[in-house]
């Protein structure tokens, strides 16, 4: 084994080093900026009736529709449905810059295409809100319902369940 | 259908999945752990939730997950008291500066790796909720990790506890838990302050009254428990009642002060008095409810919140392996290197990088603990535990090929340290 003396050298070095290096990563990454945080749970304003979207949302066209998204920077999976059930549709989608682009993950059945959420974020912190449309992604004719989703309460955090 | 009776269908399901994984790994030459760790997994929605979405949402309601959350911690709480009742300081002397620097370099080594890894994953997987600094910092930890439990029950295993290398390793192990445990509690109460959910001159001020007290004032009490063991000559109800009512003190008044309630656990544990038969004594009582009954349903809870489907697409996959590259290039280069200026073979150094290369529970816990915090982001919560698992899996194999021939036979304790080159 090594003498006292060249261990705390090596010490000193092989530990000061990497200490000395993690004090710059922290330095260089106070520049960076990562995805607005979206994660939680959002209430669904349509400023139009959904009627012409039942057919694509599985379950009709509540009322009280809530979007869950489960965040992981720049890549998002999403739950549409009713408040108070635990089920409902599974989206997948993108956040780039502040655009929101969430697609059902499969058609629902009696939908030519599958729905798909594309959305701005407006505001910062709690105020923050989304505003984009719902539409039929196959079906150009059938139009697009404009929304605002605001924030309702979180949850506990969980992998959301696959459908 | 009750909670409690979806909680013992949950358990029971739990139960049968472990062990029945646990042997089919073993068979394998893998610790039992690697396949309760694969049986959560299995038991969430990346498997069942996917083979049988119907059944897995009746056996898992989200709302039945709190009752099976408190088990599964405080089935932790009684592992993290056994962690820090295992670690005996005796395990250093004689060559505690080797496995200081050691240890210490297969944490700093993978820590900045970890770090500048964060560098590239924080705008792609983070949000802006999180600051930079709490990201980076929670990355090198979550790959500074070792199993200590893995690793000294390989080494038993292999009987290379009595080698010089398997005593270099268990040291290193043991200061790695230490560290690790304090770089944790410090990001810890370093998150949770920023989260305005403690002031940092309490978690100061109230930290260091618990060390004086647990130090100073402790060492009465654990010397009253350690002589009624001898009197007695077994740990009776009274006195285990009196110790897990210790612990429980413990762990509340670090869980109030900020820091995590497993770190006042394991440091509690650590304080214990270190006579050989008490703590055998001890762990016989506790160790079986918490590794064949609590553990699995931690597991399992981890299995719940992991989901490889949000590892989707090139994007996600090239994360994963560059998160387990990292993982994998931080520990091994960096405990090898060491290990070898400490004094020990090349092929000896590079058996000691493979052994501090397992991550096993450890990881997991720490991951909880970040997803908890909302350091971390499900995806790569889920990329971490597969990472966790690559690591402790790969271990056995690892070490069985590079291990030095005299070694691997179990037979030939290493030549006297005075012989090594160094």
């Amino acid at each position: 084994m090594l003498a006292p003396r060249r261990i705390v050298t090596h010490y000193l070095v092989m530990v000061g080093v990497p200490v000395i290096g993690i004090l710059i990563v922290l330095e260089l990454g106070r520049s960076l900026t990562a995805a607005p945080a979206i994660a939680g749970r959002w209430q669904i304003e349509p400023a139009a009736p959904l009627h012409r979207l039942a057919a694509c949302l599985s379950g009709g066209t509540p009322a009280d529709l809530v979007l869950s998204i489960s965040q992981s920077g720049q890549y998002l999976a999403g739950r549409l449905g009713r408040a108070d059930a635990s089920a409902g549709m599974a989206l997948e989608g993108t956040l780039r810059a502040r655009t929101v682009s969430l697609t059902a993950a499969a058609p629902a059945d009696g939908c030519s295409g599958p729905l798909v959420l594309s959305a701005t974020i407006v505001g910062d912190g709690a105020g923050r809100r989304l505003q984009g449309a719902l539409h039929e992604r196959a079906c150009p004719r059938c139009g697009k319902v404009p929304i605002t989703a605001r924030r309702v309460p979180a949850g506990p955090e969980l992998a959301p369940e696959e459908p | 259908m009750p909670n409690l009776v979806i909680l013992l269908l949950q358990i029971g399901a739990i139960l049968v999945t472990a062990r029945i994984a646990g042997i089919l790994f073993r068979a394998f030459g893998q610790p039992q752990v690697v396949g309760e760790m694969i049986a959560g997994i299995a038991l969430g929605p990346s498997l069942f939730g996917w083979l049988a979405p119907h059944a897995f949402v009746s056996l898992f309601p989200a709302s039945s997950l709190g009752e099976l959350y408190v088990l599964s911690q405080i089935g932790l709480l009684l592992f993290m008291f056994l962690v820090g009742l295992e670690f005996d300081p005796e395990a250093l002397r004689g060559r505690g500066e080797a496995a200081f620097l050691t240890s210490h370099v297969s944490i700093t080594a993978p820590y900045l790796l970890g770090a500048g890894l964060a560098l590239y994953l924080y705008p792609r997987l983070s949000a802006d909720n999180v600051p930079f600094y709490q990201f980076a910092l929670f990355m090198g930890a979550s790959m500074s990790v070792t199993a200590f439990p893995v690793l000294a029950r390989i080494l038993h295993e292999r009987q290379w506890h009595q080698t010089r290398l398997g005593s270099v390793a268990i040291a290193c192990a043991a200061v790695d838990d230490v560290t690790a445990w304090c770089l944790l509690a410090y990001i810890v109460a370093l998150v949770r302050a920023s989260q305005g959910a403690h002031r940092p001159w309490v978690t100061l001020l109230g930290l260091t009254v618990y060390l004086v007290v647990m130090v100073i004032a402790g060492r009465t009490v654990l010397r009253g428990i350690l002589s009624r063991f001898t009197r007695t000559g077994r740990v009776d109800d009274d006195l285990l009642a009196v110790i897990l009512l210790l612990l429980v003190a413990s762990a509340v008044t670090t869980e109030w002060l900020g820091i995590h309630l497993l770190f006042g656990a394991f440091f509690f544990g650590a304080m214990l008095p270190k006579s050989r038969p008490f703590v055998e004594a001890l762990v016989g009582r506790i160790e079986a409810l918490a590794t064949v009954l609590l553990l699995p349903i931690f597991f399992a809870f981890t299995g719940l919140r992991t989901s490889i489907g949000l590892i989707h697409g090139s994007a996600m996959w090239v994360f994963f392996l560059l998160v387990v590259f990292v993982a994998m290039a931080g520990k091994l280069a960096g405990a090898t290197v060491a290990g070898r200026v400490s004094g020990l073979s090349w092929s000896e150094a590079s058996v000691v990088g493979a052994l501090m290369n397992t991550r096993g529970l450890m990881e997991l816990i720490l991951l909880n603990i970040g997803l908890d915090l909302g350091v971390i982001s499900p995806a790569l919560f889920s990329m971490l535990v597969l990472m966790a698992i690559v690591t402790t899996f790969m271990a056995t194999p690892l070490i069985g090929w590079i291990a030095p021939a005299g070694l691997s036979a179990g037979r030939t304790p290493l030549a006297d340290p005075a012989s090594q080159p160094g």
